[in-house]
């Protein structure tokens, strides 16, 4: 192990690798703080430019983004009560009120540490964690691994805010769109009605574009051009000596920082649920929790503390289960994934056994990226605060535009254009009736490998693969997670009916 | 109205569906049909589950439908930029078409001359740089270049 970290370390030696770092962290910052944008928008772009890039400079760049995307999020947060991402949402409930009591740059500092120290504790803790996976990821064969990229969907599908059946309806549309074209198992081509463009299958990138970037952008037009954020926003801070005194808050309530991070990073963990429900279990714990709960929600600092430690610290978590199961731990993770087949490796458990040093590295690119977040961010807080004001007029057509040379850029081909085109159109109608987008990417880009899986595990275990052991815990987990929801509403009824009864 | 369209949509999915198993029911080799099958299949009753549920909501009177066709007319309008981009682009190649798309969109929203030109010049400038000279790819040139 201590060869494997090493070896990881030595990553930060490549320019790549560190130009990936910087670049992924200050596009994540920008990113953050433009409300609209976030995280989802930010990856899909950066897929765009996959087809020249190694997995040395892509990965930690999509990485450090994901990391650093809502540390940016919290200053809008805080000085303008405009989530920059929706995992800011309960960052804005003490850090605005704190902001109108002319306490800004303390809730800033604090923000900003909390969610530096609740990134780096939650990796560690990733760290610590990957010697004990790697027994259960050996023990992954093809027919667990089918299993699990249906659990993967299913997490995703089930557990998302949208309605559970538009969520499996669009994983699975997402694994039909994924068969069209050449199949390597018979030689046959599927669903190309003749087509040449289509033999290589519906590209990654002209998806992901269509339907993250594409349809936010066509949201955001609508808004009229000075749009994008409120543009009265208050973005004063009185002194420096404000923010110093934020830092010092999480040392203060060092306790609030810390169950933040761990909640974060085991909730972080569970596959397809995020750093939103994380920052509201971390919020909900630490007002239970806290000497005068009443606080919260006027402009308690521990409400800040809970809500930014624990939404940077559920990226290493999710971190985690995308690498070694290949099903992500959130829905932006579903674009890491699709980075990594895009880049060539297998998402999954070959990413901690042949690709480990690597997946190590991206480990310790999400400490880095807080730590960098956290250095550029305290000294300009004024000015990135700025960026949120940047007129919709300026952003749409910008991003449109690199959204489109992006995708013929990858294949010099204008028919990705045309694809994207139209894949915006379905990611619109998906977007406005609560269809779950990241479900269908994932299905996409898991698709093929789901496949080839699928026919290993029916050749080696035949038609009852899914009996095997392993299979059927990983089935199990999948009854019980469908089995959640009706019995939830069954107790719930129960209880209600017996304190309202006669 | 949402509830009207909520039920097309599960209807479009129901007929891809139906397209996408029958097609591959035609396929000569087992293993290309068995998974396309499966999968239209299981999307086939689950979008048929969501149009009984609509169905029954309606019936039952649920959910009053929402009039929806403002915020389409915004949409359409939205969509129209972004889809005369790429005819721009079709025809024209992309440089051009970055050039009359930004102009024109930042000067429609309400920028100055000054500014629209300025965010047309330096977007496209950037572009070529970094696409053409940068990363060596050569740009679509629209449907007269050689």
């Amino acid at each position: 192990m201590v060869d494997v970290l090493i070896a990881s370390a030595q990553y930060f030696l490549h320019t790549e690798f560190l130009i990936g770092l910087v670049v992924g962290t200050l596009a994540g910052l920008v990113l953050g703080v433009i409300p609209g944008i976030g995280s989802f928008v930010g990856l899909a772009l950066a897929l765009s430019f996959a087809f020249v890039s190694t997995p040395e400079l892509m990965l930690p760049l999509m990485v450090a983004l994901s990391g650093a995307v809502f540390t940016g999020g919290s200053i809008t947060a805080v000085l303008l009560n405009l989530p920059g991402t929706e995992a800011n949402a309960a960052t804005l409930m003490d850090g605005f009120p704190m902001a109108q009591k002319g306490q800004a740059g303390r809730a800033l500092g604090a923000a900003v540490t909390a969610s530096a120290w609740g990134g780096i504790l939650s990796a560690f803790l990733a760290l610590a964690a990957v010697p004990l996976i790697l027994p259960l990821v050996f023990s992954i064969h093809a027919a667990e691994m089918v299993c699990l990229i249906v659990l993967g969907l299913s997490f995703l599908a089930v557990l998302s805010r949208e309605s559970m059946l538009k969520g499996l309806i669009s994983g699975g549309l997402g694994l039909m769109i994924s068969l069209i074209g050449f199949q390597a198992n018979t030689g046959l081509a599927r669903f190309t009605f003749g087509s040449l463009y289509l033999y290589d299958g519906i590209g990654l990138v002209p998806m992901a574009l269509g339907l993250f970037a594409l349809p936010e952008m066509i949201a955001l037009g609508m808004q009229g051009g000075a749009g994008t954020i409120a543009s009265q926003g208050d973005t004063r801070i009185k002194r420096t000596g404000e923010v110093l005194e934020g830092v010092r808050d999480v040392y203060r309530h060092w306790r609030v920082t810390l169950s933040g991070s761990i909640i974060g990073f085991f909730v972080g963990v569970v596959p397809g649920i995020g750093a939103l429900t994380a920052m509201f279990v971390s919020y909900g714990h630490a007002k239970q929790t806290a000497r005068h709960p009443e606080k919260f929600g006027t402009g308690a600092v521990e409400g800040v503390l809970a809500a930014e430690s624990a939404n940077n610290a559920s990226q290493a978590g999710a971190l985690l289960t995308s690498l070694a199961f290949g099903i992500p731990g959130s829905a932006g993770m579903a674009l890491l994934l699709a980075a990594i087949v895009l880049l060539g490796l297998v998402p999954g458990p070959e990413m901690l056994t042949r690709h480990l040093s690597l997946s190590i590295a991206l480990v310790w690119t999400l400490i880095a990226s807080n730590i960098v977040a956290a250095l550029i961010i305290l000294p300009s807080t004024r000015f990135l605060a700025k960026v949120a004001l940047v007129p919709s007029r300026v952003l749409v057509p910008v991003v449109v535009v690199i959204s489109f040379v992006g995708c013929y850029a990858f294949r010099e081909e204008f028919n990705d254009v045309l694809v994207a085109l139209l894949i915006t159109v379905v990611g619109l109608v998906m977007r406005n009736f609560g269809y779950n987008r990241p479900a269908l990417l994932l299905g996409f880009v898991l698709g093929t490998l789901f496949e080839q899986q699928f026919y290993l595990a029916y050749a080696i275990d035949g038609p009852l693969f899914f009996s095997r052991p392993g299979s059927l815990l990983i089935l199990s987990f999948l009854a019980a997670l469908y089995a959640w929801h009706p019995l939830k509403r069954l107790v719930t009824r129960k209880v209600t009916g017996r304190v309202s009864g006669p | 109205m949402k509830r009207g369209a909520e039920s097309w949509i599960y209807l479009a999915i129901v007929g891809l569906c139906l397209v996408f198993g029958l097609l591959a029911l035609q396929m000569e080799q087992w293993k290309a049909r068995l998974l396309p099958v499966l999968l239209s299949s299981a999307v086939l009753l689950l979008a048929l589950a969501g149009l009984c549920k609509e169905y029954l909501a309606a019936s039952r009177g649920g959910a009053p439908a929402s009039a929806r066709s403002g915020e389409l007319g915004g949409y359409l309008v939205s969509g129209a930029w972004v889809f005369g981009f790429v005819v721009l682009v079709y025809f024209g190649g992309f440089l051009p078409g970055i050039i009359v798309y930004c102009f024109s969109y930042a000067k429609v929203h309400g920028a100055s001359w000054a500014r629209a030109l300025l965010l047309a010049v330096s977007v496209s400038l950037s572009v070529y740089l970094v696409f053409e000279v940068l990363l060596g790819v050569k740009l679509y040139g629209g449907l007269g270049a050689p």
